[in-house]
């Protein structure tokens, strides 16, 4: 047997996060790097946070322009909302006086506010706190000078999880998703079962490799790497049925 | 300038949480009064017209809301917020 060109299929077990069948290469999105901002100026990093904070803004107005179901743009117009109002980053630029750098202080304001809402005991504001993190990380990513990364299509996506907004501006055609973290109560869990996109969640990624072959159950709650013609025959036949 | 007071049960089934905050938020605004929201008739009082500090107050299903407000349409908005919310928030999708 050749062993340059001969793998072996492996499967990779998860837990079904919302069914359907997905046959594609694997790319596998790694986190953004938190870069250390460098002598930076009070007004300068004022500024830097203003402009992050409005292309953050800019960035759900546009994808809320694009989704048409009501839990997406419920979603994406409570993080507007909260973008919109001053008083989420004004303790982030009061730190920033202070000789804070942007990023730490934006962390550092909205944190806090994170916490609070994880340690309601109702289960509407608990989630609230999944909504900060993702505007926070959002917010984030701009600071460091990154815009989002597009995904083309037919994909099958592995991340460590993946917030609401990024999940909604993905183009999830004949594409799924796995994720370590997440759900299957989660926000993206529900958007991905109404929007027929499937996904696992609870999958060790750590061995995956973007640009392999693999085929991505939902139903069963597996992903299967580099399977053989054989399956790949009968999952063709699934995905041609569902 | 005299001040307004209003209060209102807020029925709403999860409480004041994300879309019915939005939806309050964006109704004060639409008002040059300055407007506070509260749990108890003596604060404390949050600024109505943020969504940051409104989510905070974590209102549960069941609690009055109560208002106050100041300025030129001090009487309109706080009409308008008691129908909001005693109409459990349902102007339009």
């Amino acid at each position: 047997m050749d062993h340059k060109t001969h793998r072996v299929a492996h499967r990779v077990e998860g837990k079904c996060a919302a069914p359907g069948i997905a046959l594609g290469p694997l790319v596998r999105l790694v986190a953004a790097k938190s870069e250390t901002r460098r002598s930076p100026s009070a007004a300068g990093e004022q500024q830097a946070l203003a402009d992050a904070l409005e292309a953050s803004r800019l960035d759900l107005t546009v994808l809320a322009g694009k989704v048409e179901d009501e839990d997406a743009e419920a979603i994406l117009s409570f993080q507007i909302a909260l973008l919109e109002d001053d008083n989420l980053a004004a303790p982030a630029f009061a730190l920033i006086a202070e000789g804070m750098v942007a990023n730490k202080a934006w962390v550092a304001a909205i944190d806090p506010e994170i916490a609070s809402y994880d340690q309601a005991e109702d289960p509407y504001f608990r989630v609230r706190g999944s909504d900060l993190r993702d505007l926070r990380d959002r917010v984030l990513r701009r600071l460091a000078g990154e815009v989002d990364q597009a995904v083309p299509s037919g994909l099958i996506v592995a991340a460590e999880d993946m917030p609401p907004s990024v999940f909604l501006a993905t183009d999830w055609r004949d594409g799924g998703l796995v994720l370590r973290r997440g759900s299957p109560s989660s926000h993206v869990a529900i958007l991905a079962r109404s929007r027929g996109v499937p996904m696992i969640v609870g999958v060790d990624i750590d061995h995956l490799e973007s640009g392999v072959d693999a085929v991505l159950d939902g139903d069963a709650g597996a992903l299967i790497v580099d399977p053989d013609p054989g399956l790949r025959a009968d999952y063709d036949r699934r995905l041609a049925e569902q | 300038m005299n001040e307004v007071k209003a209060s209102v049960l807020m029925r709403h089934e999860v409480g004041l949480h994300a879309r019915p905050s939005v939806k309050l938020t964006k109704l004060a605004k639409a008002f040059e009064s300055k407007i506070d929201l509260g749990l108890s008739p003596n604060g404390p009082w949050v600024d109505a017209k943020s969504i940051v500090k409104v989510m905070a107050t974590k209102a549960p299903k069941d609690a009055i809301i109560y208002f106050r407000a100041e300025g030129s349409d001090a009487k309109a908005a706080l009409d308008a917020l008691v129908m909001l919310v005693d109409g459990d928030f349902q102007d339009g999708p």
